[in-house]
């Protein structure tokens, strides 16, 4: 269960596809070209490098939306595209008018009987030569971590009850997608309190059992896979809070997509650093780092940079002939060791420095604290002085008291806040606090009901905890999000069956593989927490196997918007 | 369960079960047992079939209290251990065995215990994984009942590892294309036979007609109505429209017959309904048809022009111009590539030969032999090497005759460049062990110097070394040259400059052995 390894099993697979019979008469060269749609470009460029495809002398790569490709009649073609009506039909076009000689293509997801007799009547000079289906209709961003492509059409959902039907219809065949390129035929269970979670796995059900025989046929395992749908609904907390680890604060304050940073904004930069390569499957020192909070990530880049600078040291005293033949040999290292040193510095500064000017710090102290100890008297002062604060800005005051409101059972405090608020921050802000409110606290007030019951004795710990070894603790890191005891209660196999009924096979055995994916987006927090539950067990007791997914990736701006999505079409509802 | 057995001893059969009084002969061993029942637990304790049957009897008979129910449940657990597979299961030694994942010593503390699959034994904590297996410890994942196993055995249960689904849909798509094209191909077949025809008819008009009286006015009176025998013309009265562009017909939009499928079509120029083509042409693009040409056939007659609509020309000619674009040789580029891949092939075929030898010559005992072996390898690798550079040189250098052809030619570049990169490193080491073998071996020959000196003082030996340093050390110039190249050209001023102090430390060897070499030194 390591998605890494599909990908590359995947892009394996197509970047060495052969040509299957010595053809005689036709010339061929060995160069190739590949044809990418909108949707696979992120794929291959998030799951390759342009060093493996110019290895299997891939030289030409091209997307199949440009009209304007010139025709190349002796290089053979490797099409890999995600089987849309859109991408069928500039296929269909390609294969009645061929620029290159031969096609080999691939699609990311199952293609339907009629999408292929389409191109079966289209391919009339039998340029064709494979047609195959492998599954990898998502992205990949960690080990365990996967999103839905990044394109999406429209919309996924009308409002928090009721999705789009072409956003059902996306994910739950991205979903089916996963499920195949891991090769699992889950039990389905999903969060009761969650509608789009309910329809999603419904729609999930009736796809695999639809495709029992063609595709699902795998052989039975001693225990059934899971597959747990959960909302994002179920814990706003967690995608409000400021993050901190390494890849989340990256994606937080800086942004990454297809995994290049963009660092053009970052005033004072070297000119090679504008745009950097981050991927954890290339770079080692990421792959330590990521799931890092930011001060062991200090520590780990300090000890790196001085490592460096002994390497360098010793690389400038060249006296002897023997000293330049080990220089000229490692060089190739020390350049890139130098590039990469120099790429995490300037990371790790434009990091430092955004910290510093929105006065993250003292933020997410506050945020840390309203979120994990409910109605303290002293952290309800600190949040005053801080909605206060004219430096804060209006977005983190907002985000402030939305923790604040999802987490206090006290009203007054709640108005005496709102109060506040209404004075020192800008209307529209105000706006989405009540928004917010109306979406999500309102519901709190059962959901929390069901949760007393078995927090009472964690509740307990934890203040102690808190009272007992205050310093210990990291202050940045208390709140831990809902999901960790959901993987608690996994691993115990006391997964409540109301609480997340089953609609899949009946399971046999407690589960070891379980594929979790939410519902409205999740967050590098949660990632972290999947990612040490997995590293933990692998130490020792293998029994779960976790991979997380979400319909996106949500830094808490994203989050923020995405409740606006929901809100406005919430509101156009209640008027009809 | 072995009810059918009691109706094979008795004849009398009917409802016999369920009296006591009847007797059976076991099936196995052919006591006479009295009763159904009785022959059921005969079967079940002496010959133990059916461990189901027996449990069940065991918890159902009386209203036991709860205590005893739970003892029934840990004497089932027992019965199962027992008759597990047992005898592989490796004997603990006391004090000394080791649990094999963590490798802490085994005692009764962390527990001791056998992982049930694969017999190796365990401390408690890593022995817990519940793996489903049948009685002879084998996996069973539908029968099986789930039994303590290592990581190492739940890890290797056949498809818990297993990813990456693939369908392949080649099967399906070319019966679908086939079922498609062999109407087409039909469609083809006889538009060919009227193209046939119709060439090989104007083609016997000429000859039949020429020099005759009045032959230019009979020839096309022939011709036009020799078109009209291979297809019958749609009448000019019903058609309305283009049937390709549907433009309605007037003054200005003609009506035109196509000579291949007799329909009507316009002559519009942007639309290409139809055309009139030159014989000639048309002739060349078939040439592969049993047409009857010869080198007799007059200029006149290949000037001729038949109007064919675009939809028979493409069924015609679209694929034998594909075929044919497909047979053209490469282009120059492409041709290019095919050579230098050859030569990074010779490569790639010379270098698992330099590692072997390398590691041979490398040891103490190497041969004079095996070293002179080193540096004809070395030469041969340093040959093509140059050849590919310079191969990739001609190529940085050629026109590009499309923007594809240019993104080829950077990619080519590109990987050329890390090709290099990647397998200079054995030459490196070649260069450092032939030089470092050949200063041994002087030391240990010493016969032959010191007579020999040249008119600069040196002996041949220090002659010797001094050149193997010499070419090292250009070598070495060569590669730093190129580092700083590509660190110019990506703008890493710093590392370019450590690097230029680099080549010039270099030049003020070279400079010194120069000197110290004198006339000895390279032409």
């Amino acid at each position: 269960m390591n998605l890494l390894e599909v990908a590359d099993f995947y892009i394996g697979r197509i970047l060495s596809s052969q040509a299957k019979s010595g053809t005689s008469v036709v010339q061929q060269s060995r160069v190739k070209a590949m044809l990418l749609d909108k949707w696979t470009v992120g794929t291959i460029s998030m799951c390759t490098t342009q060093t493996e495809l110019l290895e299997h002398e891939i030289y030409l790569v091209e997307t199949i939306e440009n009209q304007a490709r010139d025709t190349m009649r002796h290089l053979r073609c490797l099409v890999y595209v995600k089987p849309t009506d859109e991408t069928i039909g500039f296929l269909v076009d390609e294969l009645r008018n061929p620029r290159y000689g031969e096609y080999y293509i691939f699609f990311n997801n199952t293609i339907s009987k009629s999408q292929l007799e389409r191109l079966a009547e289209a391919d009339d000079l039998e340029v064709v030569s494979k047609v195959e289906e492998v599954f990898q209709d998502y992205e990949i961003i960690n080990s365990d971590l996967f999103t839905m492509g990044s394109v999406p059409n429209s919309p996924l959902f009308r409002n928090r009850m009721m999705w789009d039907s072409s956003g059902l219809e996306e994910v739950t065949s991205s979903l089916i997608s996963v499920l195949l390129s891991l090769k699992v035929r889950p039990q389905v269970r999903y969060d009761v309190g969650s509608k789009l979670g309910m329809k999603l796995a419904q729609n999930v059900v009736e796809q695999v059992k639809k495709n029992d025989k063609k595709l699902f046929d795998f052989p039975v395992q001693d225990s059934t896979p899971m597959l747990l749908i959960l909302d994002r609904a179920s814990d706003v907390v967690t995608p409000l809070l400021q993050p901190w680890t390494y890849q989340s604060l990256i994606y937080e304050y800086i942004g990454i997509k297809r995994n290049i940073v963009d660092l053009s904004d970052v005033p004072g930069l070297d000119e090679s650093l504008k745009q950097v390569v981050l991927s954890p499957k290339q770079d080692g020192f990421f792959r330590d780092t990521m799931f890092l909070n930011f001060g062991d990530l200090g520590d780990r880049i300090k000890h790196y940079v001085s490592n460096y600078k002994d390497k360098t040291k010793a690389s400038n005293q060249i006296n002897t002939l023997e000293d330049i033949r080990q220089f000229v040999e490692k060089f190739p290292e020390f350049k890139k060791l130098s590039g990469n040193v120099s790429k995490h510095m300037a990371i790790v500064g434009e990091l430092d420095r955004q910290l510093q000017l929105r006065h993250i710090w003292d933020i997410s102290e506050i945020e840390q604290n309203i979120s994990v100890h409910v109605d303290d008297s002293e952290d309800f002062q600190d949040l005053l002085n801080l909605v206060g604060n004219s430096e804060i800005e209006p977005f983190y005051k907002m985000k402030l008291a939305c923790i604040f409101a999802a987490r206090t059972n006290n009203p007054g405090r709640k108005s005496e806040l709102e109060q506040l608020l209404s004075k020192t921050i800008p209307l529209e802000e105000v706006n989405f606090y009540h928004r917010f409110n109306s979406l999500f606290v309102s519901r709190k007030s059962n959901s929390a009901v069901r949760k007393d019951k078995d927090d009472i004795l964690s509740e307990l710990t934890k203040k102690f905890n808190h009272k007992a070894h205050q310093k210990s603790e990291n202050v940045f890191m208390q709140h831990m999000p809902e999901l960790s005891h959901v993987l608690d209660d996994l691993l115990k196999n006391k997964l409540s069956d109301e609480k997340y009924p089953n609609l899949g096979d009946q399971p046999r055995g407690p589960p070891q593989d379980v594929i979790i994916f939410f519902v409205g987006g999740v967050t590098f927090e949660e990632a972290r927490v999947v990612h040490q539950f997995n590293e933990s067990l692998k130490k020792g007791n293998a029994r779960l196997r976790i991979i997380l997914g979400g319909t996106s990736v949500l830094n808490t701006k994203e989050f923020i918007s995405y409740c606006n999505d929901l809100a406005n079409d919430g509101a156009a509802l209640n008027l009809l | 369960m072995v009810l059918s057995n009691g109706s094979t001893t008795s004849g009398v059969s009917q409802a016999a079960g369920l009296d006591d009084s009847d007797e059976y002969a076991c099936p196995i061993c052919e006591e006479e047992v009295k009763g159904l029942v009785n022959l059921n637990s005969h079967l079940d304790d002496v010959h133990q079939l059916g461990m189901k049957k027996a449990e069940d009897r065991e918890g159902r008979p009386s209203k036991l209290p709860n205590g005893t129910k739970k003892h029934a449940k840990i004497d089932r657990h027992l019965r199962r251990q027992i008759d597990m597979k047992k005898d592989h299961w490796i004997r603990p030694i006391k004090g000394s065995s080791r649990c094999e994942f963590c490798h802490q010593i085994l005692n009764q503390e962390n527990g001791i215990i056998n992982c049930r699959k694969c017999g190796l034994l365990f401390c408690r904590a890593h022995c817990k994984q519940p793996v489903k297996l049948d009685r002879m410890a084998h996996y069973d994942p539908i029968r099986g009942e789930p039994c303590k196993c290592c990581l190492k055995c739940l890890e290797n249960r056949p498809g818990y590892n297993e990813f990456g689904f693939i369908r392949d849909r080649t099967a399906v798509f070319s019966k679908a294309r086939k079922s498609n094209n062999e109407d087409r191909d039909l469609r083809e077949l006889q538009l060919e036979h009227r193209f046939i025809r119709l060439v090989n008819g104007i083609v016997y008009v000429y000859r039949v007609f020429e020099g005759t009286f009045m032959a230019s006015l009979r020839i096309s009176a022939e011709i036009s109505k020799l078109e009209k025998s291979i297809v019958p013309w749609e009448r000019d009265e019903f058609a309305i429209r283009c049937y390709i562009c549907e433009t309605a017909f007037a003054i200005t939009v003609r009506k035109h017959h196509c000579r291949l499928c007799g329909k009507v079509v316009c002559d519009n120029e942007i639309n290409n309904c139809s055309n009139l083509l030159p014989l000639k042409n048309l002739i060349n693009a078939a040439a592969d048809l049993p047409l009857k040409i010869t080198a007799q056939t007059g200029a006149d007659v290949l000037d001729i022009e038949i109007r064919i609509c675009a939809v028979c020309l493409q069924s015609l000619f679209k694929k034998r111009k594909f075929l044919k674009e497909r047979v053209t040789p490469l282009s120059a580029l492409l041709q290019k590539y095919e050579s230098l891949h050859d030569i990074s092939r010779v490569i790639m075929g010379i270098l698992p030969n330099v590692e072997r030898v390398l590691d041979r010559a490398g040891g103490i005992d190497a041969t004079p032999d095996e070293i002179s072996q080193l540096s004809k390898l070395r030469r041969k690798l340093l040959d093509s090497f140059s050849m590919y550079d310079f191969m990739t040189k001609q190529i940085l250098q050629m026109q590009a005759s499309n923007a594809s052809e240019a993104r080829i030619i950077a990619s080519i570049k590109l990987s050329s460049a890390t090709f290099i990169q990647d397998k200079m490193l054995p030459l490196k080491s070649i260069s450092s062990v032939i030089s470092s073998k050949l200063n041994t071996q002087e030391r240990t020959s010493p016969q032959a110097s010191e007579q020999l000196k040249f008119d600069n003082d040196l002996t041949i030996k220090e002659v010797k070394s001094c050149r193997t340093q010499l070419m090292v050390l250009k070598e070495q110039r060569f590669l730093v040259q190129e580092m700083i190249e590509d660190a110019t050209k990506r703008r890493k001023l710093d590392e370019a400059s450590t690097l230029t102090s680099n080549v010039n430390e270099i030049d003020v060897q070279i400079e010194e052995l120069t000197k110290k070499l004198g006339q000895q030194g390279f032409k």
